[in-house]
């Protein structure tokens, strides 16, 4: 799983759009990390900060546990949590990603949005439905971070849902802190729900 | 381990960002009182401060207040938190004059932005800081969020010690924004490290008296010869200062930092978050058998060009990369090796480039093609080459 972006680091891209808490899930993985004994950097990248403007949030980190120096952007990575795919084609963002790679797709079944997705190892979750259920909404937006964070953690077998759950019992932000048994329910939900990646089409 | 080592272990590793780092740097060096205004990338500072309810924080209606009230917390003696950018940084700076010339040891923090030039920018840049060269304060530049914590203890020593204004800058969202590691010495330690404010040098310490007023040229001239050597002394605090640091907190800085720099035949400078980048850079370039090496600036002011040429001086090229430009006359670290280059009758070529300008990234790929460069010229480089990611321009 070695990058060849940086010497022998792991990276990670989050992108969501504004109230979605795309940022919030990549704080959310970044302690998660740091708890489990890595040293990560995460980026959080600023442009106009507004509701519904794209808005991403990148994880660098070595998988030997060692310090990362590089602080480039995140260019090329191994893993891409993907909070709205219509920002795909938005963002021209598929050219972009080394074919093969693992996109976690907050998506519903059968979405038109994930044939644009077939180069990649894809793994789908309802994030929209299991934020709806557990009330995590900021009036008609759904907010996806313990959800896709959740999904992270079972796809990416990095970190562990209960290292998921520590964390944000632990330091969890402002954000999921006032709401943190729905979070961690989302947490769960995102865990269990987040289907097997499907390979690549040859 | 001694037993101040043992008693600076007891720190608290969190995630934190480099914003927040320099927060809690003013906090544990004691600052009461915060004076503010916001702007972009430094708000979290602010933010960060504001929820620390030991502190006064003040918001003034301008930078320019900013200053001209933290001058006056620092005529009383009190420590006071100063943090701004770009815009608010240029703001300041007809009292930043004042400040310096004053004696007054005050510490601001800036996270370096691109100024409104030919639009609007909030990437780094350093011309903000840089900006401020000839005004007397000393500038030390950071590569990590554990950096800017600690390099704003270490200058409210040395700003107090030398009666001297300090900047401690970083490379704006680089630093500001980005989520890392940093070991948060104990609150009493710091404390002890950062000491009882020294006041023997302040203006105030020989009574009262008439200040801000018209300065006859003999002594107008004088007071700035004294400064001019009193910034050059401050190498000498510095170590001290770095030297006590490191004893307590395990952690040793020093005025430059060199890499694989004793059999370099090419040596890479920078200051700020790309020497992180460069640092990669080198080290895929080691692997390969390449002797390279690189110097991480930490201070602008005092220029520690003797320093830099006993690490660098034995290599046939020198490199700097500036993430800022003077118009007309590139780069402006570039510019100080330049002369310390010359006065010190060293014979390595220099390469300068200039970088990252506005924010634009600065990646290892693009180092290793300035490094590709200068190993295929061997006549006399431009005065200032320009890194994209698309190659090397004029």
């Amino acid at each position: 799983m070695m990058g060849e972006g940086s010497a022998s680091s792991f990276e990670i891209a989050i992108h969501g759009r504004g109230g979605q808490a795309a940022k919030t899930a990549g704080e959310v993985i970044v302690h998660t990390l740091y708890r489990k004994g890595f040293s990560p950097h995460g980026q959080p990248r600023y442009t106009a900060d507004r509701m519904g403007a794209p808005v991403s949030y990148a994880i660098r980190f070595r998988p030997d546990r060692a310090r990362i120096f590089d602080r480039s952007w995140v260019r090329h990575p191994q893993v891409v949590v993907l909070c709205d795919i219509s920002l795909v084609e938005q963002l021209d963002l598929a050219p972009t990603w080394r074919p093969g790679i693992t996109v976690i797709v907050n998506a519903a079944p059968e979405s038109p949005g994930l044939a644009a997705l077939a180069a990649f190892r894809v793994a789908r979750v309802d994030a929209n439905r299991i934020a709806r259920e557990v009330g995590l909404m900021k009036g008609s937006v759904p907010i996806l971070s313990t959800a896709m964070a959740g999904a992270f953690a079972r796809v990416s077998g990095l970190i562990t849902l209960d290292d998921v759950l520590e964390a944000l019992r632990r330091e969890g932000t402002a954000a999921v802190g006032q709401n943190l048994e729905a979070n961690i329910q989302a947490a769960h939900r995102g865990f269990a729900e987040v289907e097997d990646p499907v390979e690549p089409a040859r | 381990m001694s037993s101040r080592l043992a008693e600076g272990r007891r720190q608290t590793a969190r995630m934190i960002n480099g914003a927040e780092a320099m927060a809690l740097g003013f906090e544990l060096a004691g600052a009461r009182i915060a004076y503010t205004y916001p702007i972009t990338p430094q708000i979290e500072v602010m933010e960060t401060l504001s929820r620390n309810g030991e502190i006064a924080y003040v918001q003034a209606d301008s930078e320019y207040n900013v200053l001209a009230g933290a001058q006056g917390v620092a005529w009383t003696g009190e420590r006071c938190a100063v943090a701004t950018a770009s815009q608010g940084l240029v703001l300041m700076s007809e009292v930043m004059w004042e400040v310096a010339g004053n004696r007054l040891p005050l510490v601001m923090g800036v996270f370096n932005r691109g100024l409104k030039g030919p639009g609007w920018n909030l990437g780094a840049q350093q011309n903000d800081t840089l900006f401020m060269r000839d005004t007397g304060w000393l500038q030390f530049y950071c590569e990590s969020a554990q950096e800017v914590l600690d390099f704003i203890l270490i200058a409210f020593r040395v700003a107090e010690e030398s009666c001297l204004p300090a900047i401690v800058a970083g490379d704006g969202f680089y630093l500001s924004h980005e989520t890392e590691e940093v070991r948060i010495p104990d609150r009493a330690v710091a404390l002890a490290f950062v000491g009882e404010r020294v006041r023997s040098g302040d203006p105030m310490a020989a009574g009262g008296g008439n200040y801000g007023g018209l300065m006859a040229p003999p002594k107008y001239s004088r007071a700035c010869q004294r400064m001019h050597h009193d910034v050059t002394r401050v190498a000498a605090v510095f170590a001290a200062a770095a030297a006590e640091f490191a004893d307590r907190f395990g952690r040793s800085y020093h005025l430059l930092s060199p890499v694989h720099h004793h059999d370099a035949e090419t040596v890479v400078v920078a200051a700020g978050t790309v020497c992180g980048t460069v640092r990669d850079a080198v080290e895929r370039r080691r692997r390969r058998g390449d002797k390279v090496g690189m110097v991480k600036l930490h201070a602008f002011r005092p220029f520690p060009g003797d320093a830099l040429l006993a690490a660098a001086g034995g290599a046939a090229k020198i490199a700097v990369l500036d993430r800022n430009l003077a118009p007309g006359m590139g780069g402006i670290f570039a510019a100080e090796v330049r002369l310390a280059l010359h006065r010190l009758r060293c014979p390595a070529t220099l390469y300068s480039f200039v970088t990252g300008l506005g924010g634009a990234d600065v990646t290892p790929e693009m180092v290793e093609r300035a490094l590709e460069y200068m190993g295929a010229e061997n006549g006399r480089p431009p005065e200032t080459l320009f890194l994209y990611e698309t190659g090397v321009e004029e």
